[in-house]
């Protein structure tokens, strides 16, 4: 523990903390620009010089490391000139791009430059400029916008464990990029655009969809596989333009993969189900459900066999619902689910590149949570044997959710039951085959809970309203016992939530409502 | 007559073999020093004072002391062969023609802090001193001198050279590092120092070729003897490197704190076609420029710092009233921009700046406010890089303004050269 002042408050510091960490750490803003607390530590961009006392130099405070009784000065006349100055040669090659550059509004030299630098600019001379390059599907490279700080090559070395890109030519003619101008092949490139503080490099994905100070941002979870990466959905005007990593240290650190990042395609895909389905055609989603709900009622009081599907790829709330609606309303023990692929690399947050642990092979975001509802009740049967079933005719009727079966099965006539219902967010097979199809609301447009492949409880929040009639399966389940005679009457997802944590084993401490950022661990089997 | 230390041989016939080495007496000191311990070697040295040649003269005795007694990793010297410093050419000559004498201090210097292993990083463009070095080390390693237990004397020790590719920036200690491991000559942060974490992280000593090829003369006829040769705390002769508008430009051994006067005037002959002296820069182009008032001064480290500019590694520049300062400022400027490593903000992004804005001046678009200018963006760089890089162009451009300010002044009003130079084809 080290004790030293900052501008006249002392803190207490972690040993072998720089400066810098310690000012962060208690929330004194030394202004940086190639710093990143997860990369290693370069000290060249000066925008951190500070003054400390018995030293003739000014010292960059993210490489000098504290000192017990070091007494610093982050705003004294020379640090504040310094800081102009190194503003200032940054602007110089810098393009005045802010009006078409993606970054704006979230750009730290812009930011900086409020705050520290000068209004004008004393260059007068021709400004270097350099030819563009493409960098392959997901990211635009602009080299004028550069300000040379290596977060990119660092990040790409030693996080992403892809050595791709490098610093070529030397001076103020240096440039950033892949050797011989190929493509970068990361999937987590896309990291890129959070790791830039400017504008060099962008997300072709999001170019020129939105200004960061008109977008919503929402903390939620990407529902792109069991590691559960927490995420904020940034939205204008009800649909979500693009994803960016929120923290937790515990999950995803800091980071995310293109395919997660990308997922928000899918929601927008023209093969959304967006209006209720009877045999192929659009009906009105109350008449629907309301034939469903006869159908399903003439086959209980027959007698008739009736088997339920529930999904991984489902919140808790949805499957708890469904788990309900299968046992208390249908009466059957007909219910299962099915599993995501196994994993059998270490789960937790390493400091291994990122392809060695992130992706998790379980391509699904609640297998988990899927298999601590559905089998810690009487069930009997799985997928396979339900589909089996129904076309022999022992099952009358099949409920689908949020499945689709080529999944399981990979035929393409998936499966033939007396009367197929589905629920589901896009036009799939399934719902292609199905009586009655109702359309269901996706990841981004739902609250509710997935518990990860580490048993760890996370909370969903929906960022935009659902497409077309669209809503969460829980919500189908309980049209459907409503009009079976069943009186739920949930009003909100915490209300599921709170059945749950009274209901099932493991999940006694989880609440909706006081979820915290860094999810909750239950026991489960 | 000054004795003549490290160029005693140079004009002997075939003075870079090993046969005429060993008949003048090579190696014995070698010998001397392998029945030292250590610890005698450092004291000796750290006694007569030796400052590094290469530039910065920081006590050379002091630097191996900094390097842990006790290591990991293993730990080397790098010799610093690069000669990047404009106005510097003193190396080449050690290294072509009297080879062995830097071998024999690197090996000296290497049994003294406990390296094994020794580097030579040779500037690319000195294919002719790489091919004497890679000889001489091999008639080296054949008399035994390198290699396993040398002279029977339990010690391994090897020397490699390692070619540079074009940078002036590798001349940096810790630049020179990089590029020696291989990757590109970037300068790191300091701390952590070289002797505690340098080349592949082991402790390592960074020494100028002049520097070490004076540690053999040291140990034969003592500290003593050599720091008697110059100022005190400013021992020894020099290699001094004169090249510009004099009569006899060469490479010439003096003794340290020798008067500029006399090395300009006397040794080298006065200025050619009898002119008038306009400027002298005193080591190197990094180092601040000097009048013709200012000639008096001793040639020695403390000096020269006590007058405003630097020692630096000997290079003499002579300059006469033909002479454009602003187009030796700007080509000066051009110089340091286009070597920069690119790292840093101040450097990167400064020294063009400079460069420009000179070119203007010298070509005659210079503005009202471009000396002002100038002066702030040295200011802005001098101190707030990772390497004295961005000193050696910002301390240099300074002093010109400074010394010579109208000239520049005029340059702005008149839009032309006062004295009728053209400017440069850049």
């Amino acid at each position: 523990m080290a004790k030293l002042v900052i501008d006249g408050r002392e803190i207490e510091a972690k040993d072998g903390q720089s400066v810098l960490q310690a000012a962060l750490d208690h929330g004194i803003h030394i202004p940086h620009l190639c710093y990143h607390p997860a990369l290693k530590v370069v000290g060249s961009c000066r925008m951190c010089l500070i003054e400390i006392e018995k030293v003739p130099k000014l010292q960059v405070a993210c490489g000098t490391a504290v000192r017990d009784g070091m007494v610093v000065s982050t705003n004294s006349e020379r640090v504040r000139k310094a800081r102009r100055g190194v503003l200032e040669f940054l602007l110089i090659n810098h393009p005045l791009d802010c009006p078409v550059c993606d970054q704006a509004g979230e750009c730290r030299l812009q930011d900086y430059c409020f705050e520290y630098g000068q209004a004008g600019s004393r260059y007068q001379e021709d400004k270097r400029t350099f030819p563009k390059q493409d960098l392959g599907a997901t990211l635009v490279r602009d080299m004028n916008r550069c300000i040379h700080c290596t977060r990119c090559i660092r990040f790409l070395r030693d996080v992403a464990g892809a050595e791709a890109f490098t610093l070529y030519e030397r001076g103020n003619r240096t440039q950033v990029g892949t050797y011989l101008q190929a493509p970068v092949e990361s999937p987590y490139s896309l990291n890129l655009v959070e790791v830039c503080p400017v504008g060099a490099l962008t997300s072709k994905h999001f170019r020129f969809k939105g200004r960061s100070w008109l977008m919503e941002k929402t903390r939620t979870l990407c529902a792109g596989c069991s590691r559960g990466c927490n995420v904020y959905a940034w939205s204008h005007k009800g649909r979500v333009l693009r994803l960016t990593a929120a923290e937790n240290q515990k999950v995803n650190r800091i980071w995310l993969c293109d395919y997660g990042r990308l997922s928000i395609d899918a929601v927008y895909a023209d093969d959304r189900l967006k209006d209720a389905l009877r045999m192929g055609d659009c009906v009105g989603l109350d008449a629907a459900l309301d034939e469903a709900a006869a159908k399903l009622k003439k086959y209980k009081d027959d007698g008739a066999e009736i088997g339920v599907v529930a999904s991984a790829r489902l919140t808790n709330e949805d499957n708890y619902a469904i788990r309900k609606l299968a046992r208390e309303v249908l009466g059957t023990k007909h219910l299962a689910f099915a599993e995501g692929r196994e994993d059998d690399r270490p789960f937790e947050p390493s400091d291994r590149p990122l392809p060695e642990w992130f992706q998790r092979e379980d391509q699904t975001p609640n297998s988990w949570g899927a298999r601590d509802i559905i089998m810690s009740t009487e069930q009997e049967g799985d997928v396979d044997g339900m589909i089996d079933k129904a076309r022999k005719g022992d099952l009358k009727a099949l409920l689908v959710f949020g499945e689709d079966l080529t999944r399981v099965t990979g035929e393409d006539k998936v499966v033939e039951a007396e009367f197929l219902f589905v629920a589901d967010t896009h036009k799939t097979r399934t719902v292609e085959l199905a009586h009655i199809a109702v359309p269901e609301a996706a990841f981004l447009e739902k609250g509710g809970t997935y518990t990860n492949e580490e048993g760890r409880v996370q909370r969903l929040r929906p960022a935009v309203a659902p497409s077309g009639c669209a809503r969460s399966a829980w919500q189908t389940a309980q049209e459907l016992a409503r009009r079976m005679g069943a009186d739920w009457q949930y009003r909100a997802t915490a209300e599921v939530t709170a059945e749950i944590s009274a209901k099932v084993p493991g999940y006694q401490d989880v609440d909706y409502i006081e979820m915290p950022d860094e999810g909750l661990m239950v026991e489960h089997a | 007559m000054a004795e003549k230390v490290l160029t005693a041989r140079f004009e002997k016939l075939d003075s870079h073999r090993l046969e005429s080495y060993e008949r003048d007496g090579g190696y014995k000191a070698l010998k001397k020093a392998l029945s030292m311990k250590p610890e005698e070697v450092i004291a000796t040295v750290k006694t007569s004072g030796l400052r590094g040649r290469g530039g910065a003269g920081f006590p050379a005795g002091m630097k191996w002391g900094f390097v842990p007694k006790e290591s990991e990793k293993p730990k080397y010297l790098c010799v610093n062969a690069d000669e990047g410093e404009p106005g510097t050419f003193k190396d080449r000559y050690i290294m072509v023609l009297d080879p062995h004498a830097l071998i024999e201090g690197a090996i000296i210097t290497c049994y003294a802090f406990g390296a094994h292993t020794a580097y030579i990083y040779v500037r690319g463009e000195f294919k002719k001193p790489q091919k004497r070095l890679e000889s001489a080390l091999e008639e080296a390693r054949r008399a035994g001198y390198l290699g396993k237990n040398i002279l029977e004397s339990g010690y391994d020790v090897d020397i490699w050279v390692h070619p540079g590719a074009g940078s002036y920036v590798c001349g940096e200690e810790t630049a020179l590092i990089e590029s020696n491991e291989g990757k590109r000559g970037m300068p790191r942060l300091k701390p952590p120092f070289p002797a505690v974490v340098g080349l592949f992280g082991g402790p390592t000593v960074v020494n100028n070729v002049e520097t070490l090829a004076y540690v053999p003369h040291v140990i034969n006829r003592g500290p003593e003897w050599f720091a008697s040769m110059g100022p005190e705390k400013n021992g020894g002769t020099k290699l001094f490197g004169v090249s510009g508008h004099v009569k006899k430009p060469g490479l010439y051994e003096l003794p340290m704190g020798t008067p500029l006067r006399e090395i300009i005037y006397g040794i080298c002959g006065g200025i050619r076609g009898d002119k008038q002296l306009k400027a002298v820069i005193p080591g190197g182009s990094s180092t601040p420029v000097l009048k013709p008032d200012q000639i008096d001064v001793n040639m020695d480290f403390d000096s020269l710092a006590g007058i405003g500019s630097m020692f630096g590694s000997g290079g003499i520049i002579v300059m006469d009233e033909t002479t454009c300062i602003v187009r030796v400022a700007a080509r000066l400027a051009r110089f340091y921009a286009h070597e920069s490593c690119g790292q840093c903000t101040p450097c990167r992004e400064g020294t063009p700046w400079i460069a420009k804005i000179l070119q203007r001046i010298e070509e005659g678009h210079g503005r009202e406010g471009d000396i002002e200018l100038i002066l702030d963006i040295c200011d802005n760089i001098q101190g707030n890089t990772v390497c004295p890089a961005g000193d050696a162009c910002a301390m240099p451009v300074r002093a010109f303004i400074q010394q010579f300010r109208e000239e520049f002044e005029e340059h702005i009003k008149q839009k032309k050269c006062p004295i009728g130079r053209v400017p440069a084809p850049w």
